[in-house]
């Protein structure tokens, strides 16, 4: 995982607020599948009901969604992760017919963006000629895309000319980055998932863009979308692999001597390789790393691709998990070939966006609990790292460097209380970690519920970090008000582990 | 993680030109003010005329433009002036005149307490004190009615404005960190904050500090009183505080569990700053039960036999000196102690991370254009509304007092930014990183990083960070960086590389 998000840049699906968009409306000609591009671009929509993080049991309501998205053989389309998240019903309709097809997802990478989707009805495609691959465009090179911005009828095309390739925060999922590619090719709302293509081939999927910035939109290169058709060769979607090597640049001469490291090599400098990573063990503080698989890193971390130059984290991003890596460093003052297993950390799952799975909680006489992620965060605003809990934030921003033995805690957090007579009269200024329940130290939902169980006293005993102090509830009494909370609150299951 | 969401998290952001919680008057437009003042006020009453000027903390070897702020002093007996400090801040120049007359008389802060804020001026030109004479001050305050807000109008002149009394409470002034009795205002003068004075039936009964939500604040008449009277007596020793951090007991589940009885209550202490009164003798965990024989509510409050339900933070501080001894009663472990807790003041200076510093600069030192300062509040301020626009790890060493990253270490050194040389190339982005080591020894506080660079590996100054603020690490050559003192001096205007240099 590496690398930053911007801000303000957003996804390019159309939600359908007050349009409305009857599909099959309009009596388009079934005509013979067209021969061109276009006529393998197909309309995605789709309805879907995301998680209430701040109310893990229930559902926000449908929305409409659209998207495009492309034929790629065997009758599989290719769109965005975003186009699909948290999709319930999913309508693909080819352009020259009027009528969607139901579509359902075969797999989908959020750390990516991308998403295969198969259409059950079987001579969907038929006529159709499926989109072939092709390689990543050269900076100044003419691309068009293709989609269905702002939804219509008919596929939209637009050219433009590849600005320049570099590695950047994928919004989708909030804390993966990976190439992009930037176009002056107008990109805008409903052209996500579509293909950006040259030479007759898909260089890229159009996927993010800023607003307010017209001509300055993003699509996913080929190699990351050939990362992901490959990893789910096997059935199964691994996703990248993480690093975990955190450097800084080497740019600073004197750091350059201090490492003895020679005129004419380049690198960067090792800071920390955290815990569970591809190179745990195998890279160590003070190396400074020279080349990944073979190709050399600059001073500023970058590598060279084709003619543009980006961090060497896009090479790892060039491993599938379980393949090897060759690493060159330089140690002791000599150089050091090594080979690591390139692996996955699970634990930064937290730091991501979460679709499709619902949050996980529990909820005990009022009282909710939910493991600490990037939703909870979220809660606060935008700038939740400057105005949520600190604690909280602590744990999700500086817990692994200053820690490292405590990387792969789980922090459960009190995320609410129901009022209820039993609790109150509890203090609660908002969501807080919780440090033991009954004397057990919590690290796991699980946790919670065994703490709750197995408390003996008259009284449940919760202690939080920090400055929160503690509380209590008459063991007895929350336990048969449980139930009725639950009703009183519309809650039908009081857990989800 | 290198990672994060965080891109916009350490931004250099607007500086505020004014230390954070000072109150810079706004021009006096209020409505209806009442020309008609009180000739027996008129004597008590003087204008003072405060010039200064704050460092700037970004580059802290140059300070900010100069400001003159005017505030409302008071006659006290004794022949001294007596005056809410909140707008003092670094002061060069103190003047006063008397109403209705143009000389100003150059005046001496003789004491100035930053945890009232409350000073006092004294005017060696004898000519000054003639027809001049103190006030009484109101003891006790009222608790309700109708008083008159004393403001200076642009022209000199001094208005008086009607009000009532909004509430009595114990509040916090300014930067202070201790609470003291204070009279809440309700009045429709605006841009007050500069020591206006407050009567009521003819007598001082308070000093504005400041608004809180659509009151304006004043330190309580009794306040003013001690002060006066504990200064002139010869040594001040301060405002007492507690110096702890407290939870509510309103859940009856919890008090219960705690031990409590059905007839008692109390607060439980969550923090206990190390230097202050209640370290003396009580700690986490312990639940307060009575201090000072006054029984204290579940939500820290007791009952003022003047004015009603107090925050009972007032019980050590108010009417209290250092020295003092407070008897508390607590419940801890489950039994019941009364322990004697001698009072202490707590200096901004022993805080791990100074809420204020005025009368010097910041303690500084530029090593191969590295910027190295103590993190202080005052450095924070200058990321403006800096609790939700501060640089998240430096916020969150703020809320807890400093016991992280280390709480050996008396103060948080910083890297906080960089004047870009030939010295320190490759390093030209790097800001507001907290220093862990330099040549292998810990830093604890700015004196502790001087000797650290006094002592290189070497050819080398290796700095250390805290680990996952980039780079985490640097390398500087020691010999470059000597060379760079010249350059920089001349290209950033630094006279002083070293707040400590002769």
């Amino acid at each position: 995982m590496n690398a930053v998000t911007a801000r303000g840049v957003v996804t390019l699906t159309m939600v359908l607020a007050a349009m409305t968009l009857g599909p099959g409306e309009t009596e388009a000609s079934e005509g013979a599948g067209g021969n061109g591009i276009s006529a393998s671009v197909v309309h995605v929509q789709v309805y879907r009901s995301r998680f209430d993080w701040s109310m893990p049991w229930r559902q926000q309501a449908v929305q409409g969604v659209l998207g495009s998205g492309f034929l790629i053989g065997d009758g599989r389309i290719v769109t965005n992760a975003h186009v699909v998240a948290d999709a319930r019903q999913i309508l693909v309709r080819r352009p020259d017919q009027a009528n969607p097809r139901i579509a359902t997802v075969e797999a989908v990478a959020h750390d990516c963006d991308l998403a295969v989707l198969r259409v059950d009805d079987r001579g969907f495609a038929d006529g159709l000629r499926p989109l072939a691959l092709g390689e990543l465009p050269r900076t100044g090179s003419q691309v068009l895309t293709y989609g269905f911005p702002l939804g219509g009828q008919d596929v939209s095309s637009t050219a433009g000319i590849v600005s320049r390739v570099e590695m950047r925060g994928y919004v989708h999922s909030g804390a993966d980055a990976h190439l992009v590619v930037q176009t002056d090719a107008a990109i805008n709302p409903g052209n996500s998932g579509g293909p950006v293509v040259q030479d007759g081939r898909v260089v890229g999927v159009a996927f993010q863009g800023f607003p307010g910035f017209d001509n300055m939109g993003f699509f996913i290169p080929i190699p990351v979308v050939r990362h992901f058709l490959e990893d789910l060769e096997d059935g199964t979607y691994d996703g990248f692999p993480d690093s975990g090597i955190e450097t800084s640049p080497l740019l600073s001469p004197a750091y350059r001597r201090e490492r003895g490291l020679p005129d004419g090599r380049s690198g960067v400098v090792v800071n920390r390789v955290v815990p569970g990573a591809t190179a745990e063990g195998i890279v160590e503080p003070g190396d400074v790393l020279l080349e990944v698989d073979g190709h050399t890193i600059a001073d500023d971390g970058t590598v060279a691709i084709g003619d543009a130059r980006v961090t060497f984290a896009t090479h790892f991003d060039d491993r599938q998990v379980g393949e090897q890596v060759r690493l060159k460093v330089w140690r002791d003052r000599r150089e050091l070939e090594l080979a690591a297993t390139a692996v996955r950390i699970p634990r930064y799952d937290r730091l991501r966006n979460r679709y499709d799975v619902g949050p996980k909680y529990v909820v005990h006489a009022g009282l909710v609990f939910v493991p600490l992620d990037a939703e909870v965060l979220k809660m606060f605003g935008r700038n939740w790292a400057q105005t949520a809990n600190r604690d909280l934030v602590w744990h999700q921003l500086f817990r692994e460097a200053e820690r490292p033995e405590e990387a792969d805690r789980e922090v459960i957090v009190l995320l609410r209380v129901l009022r209820h007579p039993v609790n109150s009269q509890m203090t609660f200024n908002g969501p807080v970690a919780v440090e033991a329940i009954n004397g057990l130290p919590i690290r796991s939902l699980e946790d919670v519920v065994e703490a709750f169980n197995s408390g003996e006293g008259r009284f449940d005993e919760i202690a939080f970090e920090g400055d929160a102090g503690i509380e209590a509830l008459d063991r007895e009494k929350a336990r048969a008000a449980h139930e009725e909370i639950l009703q009183q609150y519309a809650i039908t299951r009081d857990r989800k582990l | 993680m290198a990672l994060f969401a965080l891109a916009g998290a350490h931004p250099v952001l607007a500086q505020s030109e004014v230390p954070q919680g000072e109150t810079t008057p706004a021009p006096a437009t209020a409505p209806a003010a009442s020309p008609v003042l009180n000739p027996d006020l008129r004597s008590g009453i003087v204008r003072v005329v405060v010039t200064g000027q704050e460092w700037n903390w970004k580059t802290p070897w140059a300070k900010e433009p100069p400001w003159t702020r005017p505030a409302t002093g008071l006659v006290v007996p004794g022949r001294r002036i007596l005056c809410a400090s909140t707008s003092f801040g670094n002061h060069l120049l103190v003047e006063v005149q008397k109403l209705g007359e143009d000389a100003r008389t150059p005046g001496r802060v003789t004491l100035n307490d930053p945890e009232g804020p409350l000073a006092l001026i004294e005017v060696d030109e004898p000519g000054f004190w003639e027809d001049l004479e103190p006030l009484p001050l109101a003891d006790p305050v009222p608790r309700d009615g109708e008083l008159s807000v004393l403001s200076w109008q642009a022209s000199g002149l001094l208005d008086s404005y009607p009000g009532t009394v909004r509430q009595v409470r114990a509040g916090r002034h300014g930067l202070s960190r201790t609470h003291l009795l204070t009279l809440d205002v309700a009045t429709g003068a605006d841009g007050l904050g500069s020591s206006e004075v407050v009567v009521a039936d003819g007598s001082v009964v308070g000093l504005i500090t400041g608004r809180t939500g659509n009151a304006w604040s004043a330190i309580a008449s009794p306040v003013l009183s001690h002060f006066v009277e504990e200064a002139a007596s010869g040594e001040w020793r301060g405002f007492p505080r507690g110096g702890f951090g407290w939870q509510n007991l309103t859940n009856p589940a919890l008090r219960e569990s705690l031990g409590l009885t059905e007839n008692e209550s109390g607060v439980r202490l969550v923090r206990v700053l190390p230097h202050g009164t209640a370290a003396t003798a009580l700690r986490v965990g312990d639940v307060i039960l009575e201090v000072a024989g006054v029984p204290i509510d579940s939500t820290g409050h007791y009952e003022h036999p003047l004015y009603g339900r107090m925050l009972f933070a007032l019980l050590f501080s108010d009417g209290r000196d250092p020295g003092d001894t407070v008897d508390v009663r607590i419940l801890r472990d489950g039994e019941r102690l009364k322990v004697a807790v001698p009072l202490r003041q707590i200096r901004a200076e022993a805080d791990k991370i100074p809420p204020y510093m005025y009368g010097h600069g910041p303690d500084y030192s530029v090593v191969g254009g590295l910027i190295f300062q103590e993190l202080t509040v005052p450095y924070l301020s200058t990321f403006g509304d800096w609790h939700r626009r501060g640089p998240p790890r430096l916020l969150i060493a703020y809320d807890r007092q400093g016991d992280m990253p280390s709480p050996e270490r008396p103060r948080i050194v910083l890297l906080s930014s960089v004047l870009p040389d030939a010295a320190n190339l490759g390093y030209e982005g790097v800001s507001d990183v907290i220093v862990e080591r330099v040549n292998g020894r810990t830093i604890g506080s700015m004196d502790d990083l001087r000797e650290a660079f006094a002592h290189p590996e070497g050819r080398f100054h290796i700095v250390e960070f805290l680990p996952g603020m980039a780079p985490e690490r640097l390398v500087l050559d020691v010999e470059e960086a000597k060379e760079s003192a010249e350059r920089i001096r001349t290209a950033y205007g630094v006279d002083r590389l070293d707040s400590e240099a002769r």
